[in-house]
């Protein structure tokens, strides 16, 4: 047994921390002035200084904390007010299936999207003009792209309050939800007191880690801001990705510098959520003792869950209208509707069969194997064993910006001649969906109710067997989340799949993302239904295994994707 | 294989070393009464043999052509070379699609890091101006140079277009190999805006009467850079400096007359300065939506082809202004640790050849305009190249004839940082 452990301790080490530390060392090392390739080979504190000097630094780290913050905060609030509303009531289906399919869309096809919608030649004021506006040109006032970051957040929205409410609903599946609130309610209060005061609590502490990787992207999010704003100065990671894109080879040092701030940044925005938190915690805990009803609190809900629906609304909104596009002929101000409609590009949508199967194949195939590995890593924890270091590794590819990770972690693969194949594209995927697979099955294990277990064990069922009859069915809907998430993250990364496969091996993503640098809406439009189509095909097919694996017990319905 | 190659290796197969050396002997000096004959001649059928050899090793080999991916007429031209290279010379040629160049000058560096030094990932790599002088400056391309003893160099003429050696005014070295045109235009909308202004002061003028209705891709995109260039050099008072690397001491001097303009036009532009498109596409997507009455793009045929697609309105045209634009050379280089780099060289030359570069600078088929001097070609080629349509929207030649050089590279950076600095702190 003891044996098996460490095999499997060497193999989560292997597979996640090596690549890892490499991916670290590469930005790490750049910003402290080593970067041998480029002759750098002494330490210096001028990438340091010089990054410093970037003008309107400060304003942009502000920028980045405050829309970075903000956005989590509504996200978070506005997926409990949806889950408050609709969890218990008919349309509960609704919003799974409203929130699976928006986890999956790409974040530039939602900025693409909102663009579109609301810039002042967009879609709403072509709907009204010349007709109700008068306007047979755009008006000069607009509200995309915006200086404050509101706009940012609206599509920061977009993306964020389907995963909250997804996983929202998993951590429920493992909740006595009805017999809490039937407690609440027995004791005179609302209904929407008690989802507050008993079930959300809850419902929050086994979805802290989600909530975190939330403000950590939101955070580091770059495609969002270059197109939604602001743009005087951008967040901090629009800047440092700017030095990583640089023609100039050694600006690639100081916007290491920047990538170091940028996990500087996470970590003070992380401190000051915790902070928050810990304010809530106790209000809540202050009016919980002294038995205050919230009678107010039913029509705050019911307002927020209204204003939850419009990034949701927005964000499908915009998917319409990039669908539109793709099949879209001239359509030019203040036309409400294209003048014809062409096929041209889908009328050789054939030549990307290759591209189609490798992103399925490396989707399943990463996601798969990261959701075994973290199984493990969560059976090695249940036996005390240490995986606290292993945690901090694979968050880091949530962490670190990408462009400066990623060349770090290709060193790996270059040195092991192992890039350009299925393998190396498979493992750099699997980097990637790993945290966010750990995120929904650390918690969801640590809430397992034991005692299963025990009752088994005294039944004489071995371990294995145990784990196989017991537990694993147990983690299925959360298994099922994990799966479809992963294979959302592993369909939308671009550059570790440029690296990883060296050409050798095309994915649609990156089919999508040269389509869409040409920069015309038709093709944008393409671009976003390629990257749609993976994820979508991935989530029918796990609600159809949920459905027929789980249909027929009424209390598992509510987790998972179902 | 000619005769005298294939003699060559029986004859060194087959005696004694002595023997060999009288051959090689024999053979120089056959290549000497060559050249004695005819110079020109000679070089050409000596560079025409090393190639025939280049080209009998590229065969069966793959190249992974790394190139910008976002125009679909672009990638069907590359489609199209790919075939016709793996019908005459046995290449396959795989087009790997880039959002943008930075990410495989990225993948050369890590594999540089990596100490791949052979076998490397990026056979051939679309490139010009700082990504080239960065790439050469730190030894991440071929160490010999090749362009200029590729067969279809011939066809070229240095002295009539100074931009095919010398890319952002740094000495390509035959490092890279041209492989087409780009000129800086303007495009405006013929109904809105009948005569645009075709100078900078004009253009200051005409923001400053008409707010809200011009702007340009922000800084540090190419082609926002680009215009910045543009106006510095007609607002200079003494270019000169500008094709020297970035002096700091005089920095604040030449670029003064360029912050001026731009703080008087600034607080008019599009959305009052405060916000600007991210990059050309997006610039002329604003010009077809009306929001704004001139775009900007770097490829005269660009607008044309726009209106083809029914992104662009009918009714859109092109200039450029009195003095010139920007125009440069973009080009194909090989990395230093390129896998098939004779099959590389050998794609790089059929893509300048004159039958290559007619095809490429149809509208119909691409539009880029020719690195080629219709001088040193056939009188079919020359054909070919006048028979070619024009689109709607692009000027002609001889309208396109006023060009600026692009100035030394280093002021890109300098510029960029400036502008940022003045225009993107929110100060």
């Amino acid at each position: 047994m003891i044996g098996a452990r460490h095999i499997i301790t060497g193999i989560l080490a292997l597979a996640t921390a090596l690549p890892v530390i490499a991916g670290i060392i590469g930005v790490m090392a750049p910003a402290i002035g080593l970067f041998p390739p480029l002759g750098f080979v002494t330490p210096s504190l001028d990438p340091a200084r010089e990054f410093l000097a970037t003008p309107g630094l400060g304003r942009a780290g502000m920028t980045s904390l405050i829309t970075g913050l903000g956005a989590t905060c509504l996200a978070l609030l506005f997926s409990f007010a949806l889950v408050v509303t609709y969890v218990g009531a008919c349309q509960a289906s609704w919003l799974r299936r409203f929130a699976g399919p928006l986890i999956a869309v790409p974040h530039s096809a939602v900025a693409i999207g909102v663009l579109f919608l609301l810039a002042p030649s967009g879609w709403l004021m072509r709907l009204v003009s010349p007709g109700l506006t008068g306007f047979d040109r755009p008006p000069l006032w607009a509200l995309v792209p915006d200086g404050s970051g509101a706009v940012l957040c609206l599509g920061l929205l977009v993306k964020e309050v389907p995963f909250l409410v997804l996983v929202s609903l998993a951590a429920l599946a493992t909740l006595p939800v009805r017999r809490l609130l039937a407690t609440g309610m027995s004791l005179g209060y609302g209904r929407a007191a008690s989802w507050v005061y008993l079930v959300l609590p809850l419902v929050y502490r086994r979805i802290r880690l989600p909530v975190f990787a939330v403000l950590a992207f939101s955070l580091s999010v770059v495609d969002m801001p270059r197109l939604l704003g602001p743009m005087l100065p951008p967040p901090l990671a629009v800047l440092i990705v700017e030095g990583f894109e640089d023609a100039e080879l050694a600006a690639r040092l100081p916007a290491s510098f920047g990538a170091v701030m940028q996990i500087g940044l996470t970590i003070a925005a992380l401190a000051i959520w915790c902070a928050g938190e810990w304010v809530c915690g106790r209000t809540l805990a202050w009016l919980r003792r002294s038995g205050v009803r919230l009678a107010a609190l039913r029509a705050c809900v019911g307002l927020l869950a209204g204003l939850a629906t419009v990034p949701l609304v927005i964000g499908c909104a915009g998917l319409v209208a990039a669908a539109l596009w793709s099949v879209a002929g001239p359509w030019f101000f203040p036309a409400a509707l294209p003048e014809s409609l062409t096929f041209r590009f889908w009328m050789r949508a054939d030549s990307l069969a290759p591209a189609l199967t490798a992103s399925l194949v490396i989707a399943a195939a990463a996601s798969f194997l990261a959701v075994i590995l973290a199984l493990m890593a969560i059976e090695l924890a249940r036996s005390r064993s240490r995986t606290g270091l292993w945690q901090v590794f694979i968050f880091a590819p949530i962490l670190l910006p990408q462009a400066g990770f990623v060349p770090g972690l290709q060193m790996v693969l270059t040195v092991t001649w192992l890039d350009g194949t299925w393998l190396a594209m498979i493992w750099m995927h699997m980097l990637f969906i790993l945290p966010y697979v750990w995120l929904i099955l650390a918690p969801a294990a640590a809430s397992l109710d034991m005692r299963h277990d025990r009752i088994a064990a005294s039944l004489g069922a071995g371990r294995w067997r145990r784990y196989g009859r017991v537990t694993l069915p147990m983690l299925t809907p959360a298994i099922i989340t994990a799966l479809f998430v992963g294979t959302a993250v592993s369909v939308a990364l671009y550059l570790p799949s440029l690296f990883a496969g060296a050409g050798r091996i095309t994915t649609m993503t990156l089919e999508a993302v040269a389509l869409a640098s040409g920069g015309s809406r038709p093709m944008a439009g393409v671009a976003t239904m390629l990257q749609l189509l993976v994820p979508i095909l991935f989530f029918a097919l796990f609600q159809t295994l949920y459905r027929l694996g789980y249909g027929r017990f009424a209390g598992m319905r509510a987790g998972g994707l179902h | 294989m000619n005769p005298f190659h294939a003699l060559h290796l029986v004859i060194l197969r087959a005696i004694s070393p002595f023997m060999m050396i009288v051959t090689i002997l024999s053979g120089a000096t056959l290549i000497g009464s060559l050249l004695a004959g005819s110079l020109l001649v000679g070089q050409a059928l000596a560079s025409d043999r090393d190639f025939a050899a280049i080209r009998e090793a590229a065969r069966g080999q793959t190249v992974y052509f790394n190139a910008w991916g976002g125009d679909d007429k672009i990638n069907d031209y590359i489609a199209w070379a790919g075939d016709e290279l793996a019908r005459r010379y046995g290449i396959t040629l795989k087009h790997v699609k880039l959002g943008d160049t930075s990410a495989a000058v990225s993948r050369i560096l890590s594999e540089q890091a990596a100490g791949r030094n052979t076998g490397g990932s990026i056979d051939l790599l679309w490139v010009n101006g700082e990504n080239f002088a960065a790439m050469k400056r730190n030894g991440l391309l071929q160490g010999t140079p090749w362009a200029e003893s590729l067969p279809s160099w011939r066809y070229t003429d240095a002295d009539s277009l100074p931009a095919i050696k010398l890319d952002f005014a740094v000495p390509t070295d035959g490092l890279e190999s041209p492989w087409g045109r780009a000129q800086l235009v303007f495009a405006h909308d013929s109904a809105r805006l009948p005569t645009p202004p075709r100078n900078a002061a004009d253009l200051a003028t005409y923001i400053i009467n008409t707010p809200g209705r011009f702007t340009y891709p922000q800084s540090p995109d190419f082609v926002g850079l680009s215009f910045l260039k543009q106006i510095l050099i007609e607002t200079a008072v003494d270019t000169a400096p500008l094709y020297r690397p970035v002096e700091p001491a005089l920095f604040d001097a030449v670029t003064a007359p360029l912050w001026q303009w731009l703080d008087s036009v600034t607080p008019h532009l599009w959305r009052g300065g405060r916000a600007y498109p991210a990059n050309y596409p997006m610039l002329r997507q604003l010009l077809a939506d009306g929001e704004v009455d001139i775009a900007i793009a770097f490829n005269p045929a660009d607008a044309s082809s726009a209106i083809e697609r029914g992104e662009l309105p009918a009714s859109i045209r092109t200039y450029i202004h009195d003095a010139g634009t920007i125009a440069n050379v973009h080009f194909l280089a090989i990395p230093f640790n390129a896998n098939a780099p004779e099959a590389a060289q050998t794609v790089a030359d059929f893509l300048l050849s004159p039958e290559a570069q007619i095809r490429k600078a149809d509208p119909r088929v691409w539009g880029d305009p020719t690195v080629l001097a219709m001088h040193r070609l056939s009188a079919a080629d020359r054909a070919g190249f006048a028979a070619l349509p024009r689109g709607v929207a692009t000027l002609s030649e001889a309208d396109l004839a006023a060009t600026l050089a692009e100035p030394h590279p280093s002021w890109m950076k300098a510029i960029e940082t400036e502008w940022r600095r003045r225009y993107a702190s929110g100060g």
